[in-house]
């Protein structure tokens, strides 16, 4: 099995190779919001001067999609997660898109296959950055945006409310949407493995436009299901898989591995274990184009 | 002593042409082979199968093992520069140092640094920003660093001025030759690498057209100057080749014994680069 050292290297390697997409993105954004609320805080708050206004926070919509409570802490990680995780999933899909196509473009794939790291080590690492490290990263900051934009609406709505907030019910609302979240991101790890396998399996293989098969040849497989036979069973599953757990159709009654979708776990982890097999395999094969 | 690389009835071909047609040598510990040809002759197909890269018919056994199957441990003795630039140009030089130096045991980070310290290279450059000789330089650092047995080079010298190939030719020789370590050569420069060799592989059109250890080169073939007056008795002897010359023709005689030749001119030993013409030119 892969070493650690080995993935830490690659790992590594993949943070110089995309810091924009990795952590430069994220980080930017919540700074951004940051910045925002920090404007909001100064200029709105102050601009209201001390007059005692009744704040009421509601929450809108999205409740069939969102796990959102009724504190206006938990409102704001679920909106910082949500987007994030959002801005993550489609991340992801452009690097593992580009990460085994890109290397066999410039050529430099015959630098990497002179070095003693095997294709199943390049090919596993790169699956763990593309669906694991990168909505990670992205989930902590959200989480980390949502926290200190919390604790900017608190000092601003204590500075003008007389019966200010409660600080540790607001942090602590917003912690605990960040768990939340944290399950969701590991349920979509799972839900979206075969989805993003099939990508850098694409991405290794393919000699231009990676993004064209990548969604091109699951739509030629539906066109020929729905002509050929009355149910498109195999493009409904990959379509449902292409999407990010929380939106997607046939997921909402998902639960990993209980015993009500137990076929459903096991065709996915199928699924994936043959398409992981076929990417390697296909690295090995395939070099510079 | 166990060769480093044994090849035997290589095979390949892509779609109708057969870039490698029944390809055997060996490559024996301490030895610089030279493998020449002409462009699309198998060159790089060949050593690209030697590293495992490709499918082939026939064997290919590197240091005791097949490269199709253990390419990637194999890696940890085998060093490999290519004819394009191949390292990653979106890194830093030192980034490509960290990075080889985690991922290969037999990697040496101070001898990697020591070796680009003597060059004009920055470690702080991007590698896109660095010329071709410098991209060549820093790509032979790290192949030094890497302490391998068996050093394959394909045109590592293309496109470089002659300073830089002479500079990179120069380091081989004192930095990574040693008795038990060997060195495949592909190159078209045939003058600058004449000196190094101990074998010589002379390929085209996929088949080996002579496979032998310099010495022997030396023994079988002879070139003579030929006089105008003795050309009908040069050409009895059935030549491998006979170049018009200012007064006269140069021919170049394989097996023929040189007391034979002396009577014809004067007889000396063949260039490489004369031989290789006169091989090719025989079909």
């Amino acid at each position: 099995m892969i070493k650690a050292k080995t993935f830490l290297a690659i790992a590594q390697r993949e943070l110089w190779e995309h810091p924009n997409l990795i952590w430069r993105i994220p980080l930017g954004l919540g700074l951004l919001f940051v910045f925002l609320a920090v404007c909001s805080v100064v200029f709105g708050f102050n601009y209201l001067g001390d007059i005692n206004a009744e704040v009421t926070v509601d929450v809108v919509g999205g409740s069939d999609l969102m796990t959102v409570g009724d504190g206006p802490g938990q409102a704001l990680s679920t909106f910082f997660c949500f987007a994030f995780f959002l801005l993550s999933q489609l991340i992801a899909l452009n690097y593992l898109l580009g990460t085994l196509y890109q290397e066999r473009k410039d050529r430099s794939i015959l630098f990497w296959k002179s070095l003693p790291v095997s294709d199943l080590d390049v090919v596993l690492s790169k699956l763990i950055v593309g669906v694991v490290l990168v909505p990670v990263v992205y989930l902590l900051l959200a989480w980390m945006t949502s926290l200190l934009v919390a604790l900017l609406l608190w000092l601003g709505l204590s500075s003008v409310m007389s019966d200010g907030m409660s600080f540790s019910e607001l942090f602590f609302a917003a912690v605990y949407g960040g768990f939340e979240w944290f399950v969701i991101v590991c349920k979509q790890m799972i839900w979206g493995l075969p989805f993003f396998l099939w990508v850098l399996l694409v991405s290794g293989v393919v000699s231009s436009q990676p993004i064209l098969w990548v969604l091109g040849i699951p739509l030629v497989v539906m066109i020929i299901e729905n002509i050929a036979f009355p149910q498109s069973v195999i493009s409904d599953w990959f379509w449902a898989h292409a999407t990010p757990w929380p939106l997607g159709g046939e997921a909402q009654s998902w639960e990993p591995l209980s015993g009500a979708s137990l076929v459903e776990s096991v065709v996915i982890v199928l699924t994936s274990l043959i398409l992981f097999v076929i990417a390697v395999v296909s690295r090995r094969h395939f070099n510079e184009i | 002593m166990t060769p480093l690389a044994k090849i035997q009835d290589v095979r390949k071909r892509y779609g109708q042409t057969w870039a490698l047609d029944g390809v055997s040598f060996e490559v024996p510990q301490g030895a610089v082979l030279g493998l020449i040809g002409p462009n699309g002759a198998g060159k790089t197909t060949l050593l690209k199968a030697m590293l495992g890269l490709l499918r082939f018919e026939g064997d290919i056994d590197l240091l005791g093992r097949s490269p199709r199957r253990f390419r990637h441990e194999l890696m940890r003795s085998v060093g490999y520069i290519s004819d394009v630039g191949i390292l990653p140009r979106w890194m830093r030089v030192d980034q490509l140092i960290r990075y080889s130096a985690a991922v290969h045991p037999n990697f040496s980070e101070q001898v990697a640094r020591d070796i680009l310290s003597k060059t004009e290279v920055s470690t702080k450059s991007l590698i896109k920003a660095l010329s071709k000789g410098m991209m060549t330089q820093v790509h032979l650092a790290l192949v030094m660093a890497m302490d391998v047995k068996l050093l394959i080079l394909d045109e590592p010298t293309l496109g470089l001025d002659i300073v830089y190939r002479s500079r990179f030719y120069e380091q081989i020789l004192q930095e990574f030759l040693t008795e038990d370590r060997s060195l495949v050569i592909s190159t078209h420069q045939v003058e600058e690498i004449e000196s190094l060799l101990t074998h010589l592989v002379l390929i085209d059109q996929g088949k080996v057209r002579l496979c032998e250890a310099m010495d022997c080169v030396y023994e079988r073939f002879t070139a003579v100057d030929v006089a105008a007056s003795e050309l009908a008795s040069a050409r009895s002897l059935s030549p491998v080749s006979e170049k018009n010359a200012l007064k006269g023709a140069t021919f170049i005689f394989d097996g023929v014994e040189e007391t034979q030749l002396q009577a014809l001119g004067t007889c000396r030993r063949p260039g490489v680069a004369e031989l290789f013409v006169s091989i090719m030119g025989r079909g």
